[in-house]
């Protein structure tokens, strides 16, 4: 019997998946942590709600669609970011 | 094999570098009392492509110096001229002399290079020299416990990859009395081990051993570097879209170069003057490497 455990299944995740879980979380974190920038470069400073927000958005299509919009975007409130009141 | 594996294999070994460094310095220089004054993170460098991971400063005699290890599997033609560009991209771009040393893996029979020559027919213009270890030699010195932390890499070493090996490798990491060291030792042995045998029965192989591995420092440090990998590709796959929407369909000279992009700050950059810019030109992203 294999032990099965954190660390077992960390490293044969790491084998044959190519580390996918970590990558799949720091691509999430990268998609996010652009966007916030873009975001703040373009509007100024971000409410926190709005920040909050985007870390909040954990699909790919989501976070994908943000950064098309923000390329014509006008305001946050056009590109649906208002810290989530309305969603 | 596949190159995934290779791309984690050189991984381990990277940890192995930032984590030994001492230890890899003592065996290009026995007679040299260096020391370690830090590492630098994510280095950039200026040549199309390169990068390195991290890089010691090292002081010897009051004087610092940048230390760079490369690890090779195999030789390549082409390797001494890098080890030569690079030394000097490095030189120039932090102003301080530097120390590459390139340890080389796997057995081979006829000795890598360890100059790069400029010559005209016989007449050597210019040479530059680099010290080379092969790992190979030392595995006297490592089974007898003199230079135990590099036990995990037996296997890799000895021509003969038996379960023999992996009992004296396991056998010598356990006298490792300190458990964080101890559990990296077995991590790292396990990652090598995987290259030349199956991971289920390298469990089972090293079954009673597994638990240990949890105070390891290298799965988090592996961990991260995955993270970190993953935060980059995220902000390439934006910027890929983002460069799409605006402008249709890319070049694939564009995109590869966009691949290649790995400075965090590279890529911020280059979202920020995608928010005003009109045309990929503008961007100067040409599909050209004019960095």
């Amino acid at each position: 019997m294999r032990e099965s455990g954190f660390i077992t299944d960390w490293i044969e995740d790491g084998i044959q998946q190519g580390l996918e879980q970590e990558r799949q979380q720091g691509l999430q974190q990268g998609k996010q942590a652009l966007l916030i920038r873009l975001l703040a470069t373009k509007f100024g400073e971000l409410p926190q709600s709005v920040t909050d927000q985007i870390q909040g958005m954990t699909t790919n299509e989501e976070l994908d669609q943000l950064g098309i919009r923000i390329l014509t975007a006008e305001s946050l409130e056009e590109m649906g970011l208002n810290g989530g009141q309305s969603r | 094999m596949a190159p995934r594996q290779i791309n984690l294999f050189d991984r381990v070994m990277k940890i192995l570098g930032r984590h030994y460094a001492e230890s890899f310095l003592k065996l290009a220089f026995p007679n040299t009392a260096f020391q370690l004054i830090g590492t630098l993170e994510n280095v950039e460098i200026t040549l199309p492509d390169r990068r390195a991971d991290f890089l010691h400063r090292i002081q010897v005699e009051g004087e610092e110096y940048l230390l760079h290890f490369e690890f090779q599997l195999q030789h390549r033609a082409d390797y001494p001229r890098n080890v030569f560009t690079f030394s000097g991209g490095l030189t120039d771009q932090h102003q301080k002399p530097t120390i590459t040393i390139v340890l080389y893996l796997e057995r081979r029979e006829s000795d890598p290079p360890s100059e790069y020559v400029v010559q005209i027919g016989e007449w050597v213009i210019h040479r530059f020299t680099y010290p080379i270890i092969k790992l190979w030699d030392y595995t006297d010195r490592i089974r007898s416990g003199e230079l135990r932390e590099f036990a995990p890499l037996l296997i890799m070493l000895e021509r003969e990859k038996t379960e023999a090996v992996l009992h004296q490798e396991k056998e010598l990491i356990l006298q490792e009395t300190h458990p964080q060291k101890r559990a990296d030792s077995l991590a790292t042995a396990v990652m090598i081990a995987s290259r030349y045998f199956e991971l289920d029965w390298l469990w089972d192989f090293f079954g009673e051993e597994v638990e240990q591995m949890r105070e390891s420092g290298f799965i988090t440090d592996w961990i991260e570097d995955g993270i970190q990998q993953g935060l980059q590709q995220g902000k390439r796959l934006i910027l890929i879209q983002q460069l799409m929407a605006k402008f249709g369909t890319l070049p694939e000279s564009v995109t590869e170069q966009i691949q290649g992009m790995t400075a965090d700050e590279e890529l911020d950059q280059l979202g920020i003057r995608l928010l005003t810019a009109e045309s990929l030109e503008e961007m100067d992203l040409n599909g050209e490497q004019s960095r």
